[in-house]
């Protein structure tokens, strides 16, 4: 009864630090993200299945997808972060874009939405299967998942539970994206 | 009874045009509802009168009559014109004329379906001076002359205007300023003025929604979304209204943004619950947004109805033009999602109305590894075609893993094309059998060769149509599995998921070629896909396609394929 005590005591103060812990976000450094379409809802592919990702790798450009499983604020201010990244960068043809993974695509909801959190040129849309690509082995409790790659290769990655993508952790993913544009 | 009728339209036809637009006399009580006699046929379509359908539809809109019978059935009309199935359109409108004559608007409809229909009767030729004088002459001309039955449909909607109300009236008008007889329209201006009489109408009435339809119609040469808008006004008035949800799913497959067109194929069958051509119009969108699951379903749907509204109003599947295309289309989802005892149940029913899905057939053969019934539907192919004969034997072939017998039927497609034009797509499937036999015989260029035929087709929207989006990608993996190519394998099997989202072949080569390499965790996502989209598949043909592909894995070098990670 002595030792279980203890234990059970380590067990319960353990379970934060380990839910505190990063996410795994799928796609390792280095590797090829692979390609995958979804629909979108904003820009000029709305309403088309796209692989923006073959696009980006047939001329080895630089590109940053999101995969969220929620809209929320804070998403809006790293896509809108992302969004200004990447027409800073227009001259690169980089690329940056938002995948919803959700059972069903409401499009119309997500453009509205878009519009709210005044993105420009970024596209956002939906991939109908809630676990994501199989390819990028999403963690089933990120949120938000980011991927930044050039020459078809992951250059950072990141993934973060609901609530996890604060301010802090937005600026990481910025940092990131200013070194994306260092990769020679 | 049909001169004496043509006799009086003319007459009240030619006191219509005097009185240009006197102001709507009180309507006389049409007779009381009473059914029409059965079993005769109808003048001008010819048909026996409708049967209720009204609950096919749910669409309504009160036009000008007192008789419940004659509004039921130009809703019935009505919902029928916006699937597209003329004949009962025209049949129902016509029943209508026949319980009130006097309903003008059941007219007018009338000669919009038989037009369509393309049943408007044999007309007698007016001289070329007519069109020179313009409308005014035209609807004096003698009874019969110049006039096809929907013409007739027409001039009796005309002579009727004077006991229309003011929004018939603007219909009708609108609907003679179109077909240019109405004064004061040349033949520049038809649609213009047209469009001008509906516009007045919903100046004044904005939740016509007829009038909001046939705007719609007159705005096709405002460019590309010129009728886009006048549609999503309506549906402002009526989102369920399902001459516009229907209009949408055709226009956004056309100007290729199929996911913007589900929600109104969705939209569609809610507003059309018994009509087949809404359960079928969703596989339009939903094979290339690979929504297949719920495309065969539905796709089931629209058979059953169809079948029981041949046996309603006593049609053949000859008279109805929309029934051997919703077969095919069923056929071909359901053999896509391995559901093959449906298919089958389909196969024997299509057999019966002589139809004949040959290609998704075989396919059907070979993904349940029935050699036999395979060989018959090649059988069927040499006797009419020995180019296609040869492809598909070869493809069966290829699948048993009989090189030297896949290679025979490459050289017979050879030979069948030298100096020959095919019809198109004759080159690329002598392409795709070619380059599996040179990946099986284990030829590197066999694989480059797929990729060829892949990147000239990857982008092109119409050969992704009808569920073909990774066809071409599927036998690129493939055939890169059995030239134990690993990278190339998985680039081609990710292209055919991303192409289309219910690749079986897609996922399982993906399982296989993880499973193969170590990849366990990708190994069971993939998995997970393939049994997703093959869901309601038998078991054991799921089973047979997944031994398939991971014993052409097994012709992967695990340390090759590690090294190139």
């Amino acid at each position: 009864m002595t030792r279980v005590l203890p234990l059970a005591l380590v067990a319960a103060l353990a379970s934060p630090l380990t839910a505190a812990e990063p996410l795994a976000p799928g796609t390792p450094v280095g590797k090829r993200p692979g390609p995958y379409s979804f629909l979108v809802a904003t820009g000029p592919q709305r309403g088309k299945q796209t692989c923006y990702i073959c696009e980006q790798h047939d001329a080895d450009r630089a590109g940053m997808v999101v995969f969220a499983r929620t809209t929320s604020p804070a998403l809006g201010k790293l896509l809108a972060q992302l969004d200004a990244a990447a027409l800073a960068k227009k001259d690169t043809n980089c690329k940056a874009w938002m995948t919803l993974l959700a059972e069903k695509a409401d499009l119309d909801a997500l453009a509205q939405w878009a519009q709210k959190e005044g993105l420009k040129a970024l596209p956002v849309g939906a991939f109908e299967d809630a676990d994501g690509p199989p390819a990028y082995k999403l963690h089933k409790d990120a949120d938000v998942t980011v991927i930044l790659f050039t020459k078809q290769k992951a250059t950072a990655t990141f993934a973060f539970r609901a609530g996890e993508l604060d301010a802090a952790a937005t600026a990481r993913v910025m940092k990131a994206v200013g070194e994306l544009f260092d990769t020679k | 009874m049909r001169t004496s009728g043509l006799t009086l339209l003319v007459a009240l036809a030619a006191l219509a045009v005097r009185a240009a637009e006197p102001a709507p006399q009180p309507r006389p009580k049409a007779p009381a509802d009473k059914a029409a006699p059965a079993a005769d046929k109808m003048p001008l379509t010819g048909l026996a009168p409708a049967k209720p359908m009204f609950d096919a539809c749910i669409y309504k809109y009160p036009v000008g009559t007192t008789n419940a019978q004659a509004q039921a059935f130009v809703n019935q009309g009505l919902g029928q014109y916006y699937s597209y199935v003329w004949i009962e359109a025209a049949r129902a409108f016509e029943t209508a004329t026949r319980l009130d004559p006097e309903c003008a608007y059941a007219w007018l409809m009338l000669n919009r379906a038989l037009e369509k229909w393309g049943r408007t009767g044999a007309s007698k030729p007016v001289g070329p001076y007519v069109a020179a004088l313009g409308g005014l002459v035209y609807a004096k001309l003698p009874a019969g002359v110049g006039r096809n039955n929907a013409d007739l449909a027409l001039e009796t909607a005309r002579a009727l205007m004077p006991k229309a109300s003011h929004r018939e009236q603007l219909h009708i008008q609108s609907r003679l300023q179109e077909k240019g007889m109405w004064p004061d329209t040349p033949a520049t201006d038809r649609n213009k003025k047209a469009a001008q009489s509906l516009d007045e109408l919903l100046m004044l009435h904005e939740d016509d929604e007829e009038a909001w339809f046939w705007r719609a119609q007159l705005a096709r040469d405002y460019g590309p979304n010129g009728t886009a808008v006048y549609y999503k006004a309506l549906l402002k008035v009526n989102p369920l209204h399902p001459g516009a949800n229907h209009e949408f799913v055709h226009f956004y497959e056309n100007v290729q943004r199929p996911a913007l067109g589900w929600p109104f194929a969705e939209g569609y069958m809610k507003s059309s619950p018994g009509i087949p051509h809404a359960f079928h119009m969703q596989a339009h969108l939903g094979m290339r947004i690979g929504k297949w699951g719920t495309t065969s379903d539905w796709s089931s749907k629209a058979i059953e109805l169809q079948v029981e509204y041949h046996k309603i109003q006593g049609v053949t599947a000859g008279e109805d033009h929309q029934f051997n295309h919703h077969m095919e289309t069923l056929t071909r989802s359901l053999v896509h999602d391995g559901r093959f005892a449906e298919a089958k149940k389909i196969k024997a029913l299509a057999e019966t109305y002589k139809y004949s899905f040959r290609p998704e057939w075989l396919r059907m053969a070979i993904g349940e590894r029935n050699w036999d019934e395979a060989q018959k539907q090649i059988d069927q192919f040499r006797r009419t075609d020995k180019n296609t004969g040869a492809y598909y034997a070869a493809l069966v072939a290829l699948e048993k893993g009989d090189t030297a017998q896949a290679e025979r039927e490459v050289d017979t497609m050879r030979q069948s094309a030298q100096g020959k034009k095919g019809p198109r797509g004759t080159d690329r499937r002598l392409d795709e059998v070619q380059g599996r036999l040179l990946c099986q015989k284990g030829d590197a260029e066999g694989v480059k060769a797929l990729k060829k035929i892949v990147d000239a087709t990857k982008n092109d929207f119409y050969h992704h149509a009808w569920g073909n989006g990774a066809v071409y990608m599927e036998s690129w993996g493939i055939g890169a599995l059995e030239a134990g190519n690993a990278a190339q394998a998985e680039e081609a099997f990710q292209e055919a998921l991303a192409h289309d989202a219910g690749s079986v072949r897609g996922a399982l080569g993906l399982w296989a070629l993880c499973e193969r390499l170590g990849r366990t965790e990708e190994a069971e996502r993939y998995l997970k896909v393939a049994r997703r989209v093959w869901a309601k598949a038998d078991p054991k043909d799921f089973s047979a396609l997944q031994s398939a592909m991971a014993a052409r894995a097994a012709k992967l070098d695990k340390a090759v394929a590690g090294a190139g990670e």
